[in-house]
């Protein structure tokens, strides 16, 4: 490797679906907070966001199976002995340097998703018993929806705490850490080095981040109408 | 013999009256139960004029209206201390502790309603007025009501 300090050697960490699908996502999560409590008062605007929101986490799912090098679950969601390890390399204060999601990272991608989806799902079956009736609540018992209805107010500040802790860490990393990992995440490169994982990450296919997102619109939309419910607010 | 008859009356006595207090106010909870319930009926479809997935139509929303007005009235005297919190009851403490402003919201609920009810004559001015009524609902809802 001949990386001189003017111009280091630049190689691919993300492939655009999955910067994509990570942004949009961010985008569409801050809109649902705008939706809530500057939207319609049937929340038809915050249910269309729900549901995009859905697809994304849902596309996700399957480019972790099928996508990009880094974007694969295999790849970043590691056991407890590379975790242990990873956080002891932090402590000492030489992280182990990954091009992709390092172990801590990685659990935090799947909190992220898992609590998300958890939004998504629970606000299928929320209604506030006034003008606001989400898709599911059609064919959901007056116990599914309370209880949903209960969760999806009560997972929201967990929602809000961990996407605080996580644009921190990103902040912090990328200000004092080895490299800048929000820059990495917008144009997909990062300085090469030596990393502990493979570089550089192998990109997904387009065609085949397509097919996944149709696979994921088809789940979502085809889900709910299967289940009796309304997939159009 | 006399007296001790005269306690077993007094005690038989205060039985029934202690009965007719709970029962009084497990009817109290079942009334304002009641009269929340026909909102919620009510504004059901009111929401899917708002949505636009049913057609406009005055009267339901005026007989929405109606029942707003007249519950808004009742509802204050529906909550007397010691009527909750409770098993039977999504009453929070809060209404007790708050109780002026518990009931202020219903005054001003009402007032909403009342000016809605004059305003409201088309589609145009349901889609200008309703909506302002409505989030009294939610926002009494979010403090005064449990998330089961």
């Amino acid at each position: 490797m001949t990386a001189s300090a003017e111009s280091p050697a630049r190689v691919l960490a993300w492939d655009l679906p999955t910067r994509l699908a990570k942004w949009l996502l961010a985008a569409l999560v801050g809109l649902a907070f705008a939706s809530k409590y500057y939207g319609d008062i049937g929340l038809v605007w915050h249910q269309w966001n729900g549901l995009a929101i859905l697809v994304l986490v849902v596309f996700r799912l399957f480019w972790g199976i099928v996508g990009g090098s880094t974007a694969r679950f295999a790849g970043f969601l590691r056991g407890p002995g590379a975790v242990a390890a990873y956080a002891a390399s932090l402590l000492r204060g030489r992280p182990q340097h990954f091009l992709g999601h390092s172990p801590a990272g990685g659990w935090m991608v799947a909190a992220l998703l898992a609590l998300v989806a958890a939004q998504g799902l629970t606000g299928l079956f929320t209604s506030d018993d006034i003008v606001v009736y989400g898709p599911m609540t059609a064919v959901a018992s007056d116990a599914t929806i309370a209880s949903a209805s209960a969760w999806h107010q009560r997972l929201y500040p967990f929602l809000l705490a961990l996407i605080g802790l996580h644009v921190a860490v990103n902040l912090a990393y990328s200000l004092f850490g080895r490299d800048n990992l929000i820059a990495a995440m917008i144009t997909g490169r990062k300085p090469a080095g030596s990393f502990v994982d493979r570089a550089p990450a192998t990109p997904g296919a387009i065609g085949r981040a397509l097919a996944c997102l149709a696979a994921a619109i088809a789940v979502v939309f085809g889900g709910i109408a299967l289940a009796g419910g309304d997939p159009f607010p | 013999m006399v007296r001790r008859l005269t306690a077993a009356t007094a005690v038989a006595m205060f039985a029934v009256v202690a009965a007719t207090a709970v029962v009084a106010q497990s009817d109290v909870v079942k009334q304002r139960q009641a009269v929340l319930k026909e909102f919620g009926t009510l504004t059901r479809p009111v929401g899917g004029m708002l949505r636009g997935s049913a057609a406009f139509d005055l009267a339901a929303v005026q007989a929405a209206l109606d029942a707003y007005i007249k519950g808004a009235k009742a509802l204050p005297g529906l909550f007397p201390e010691g009527s909750g919190p409770g098993p039977d009851t999504d009453a929070l403490a809060a209404v007790w502790k708050d109780k002026a402003d518990f009931d202020a919201r219903f005054a001003r609920f009402e007032a909403d309603a009342t000016a809605a009810r004059a305003a409201i004559t088309d589609e145009a001015s349901f889609k200008a007025n309703m909506p302002g009524v409505l989030r009294s609902c939610g926002g009494c809802h979010d403090v005064y009501r449990q998330k089961s």
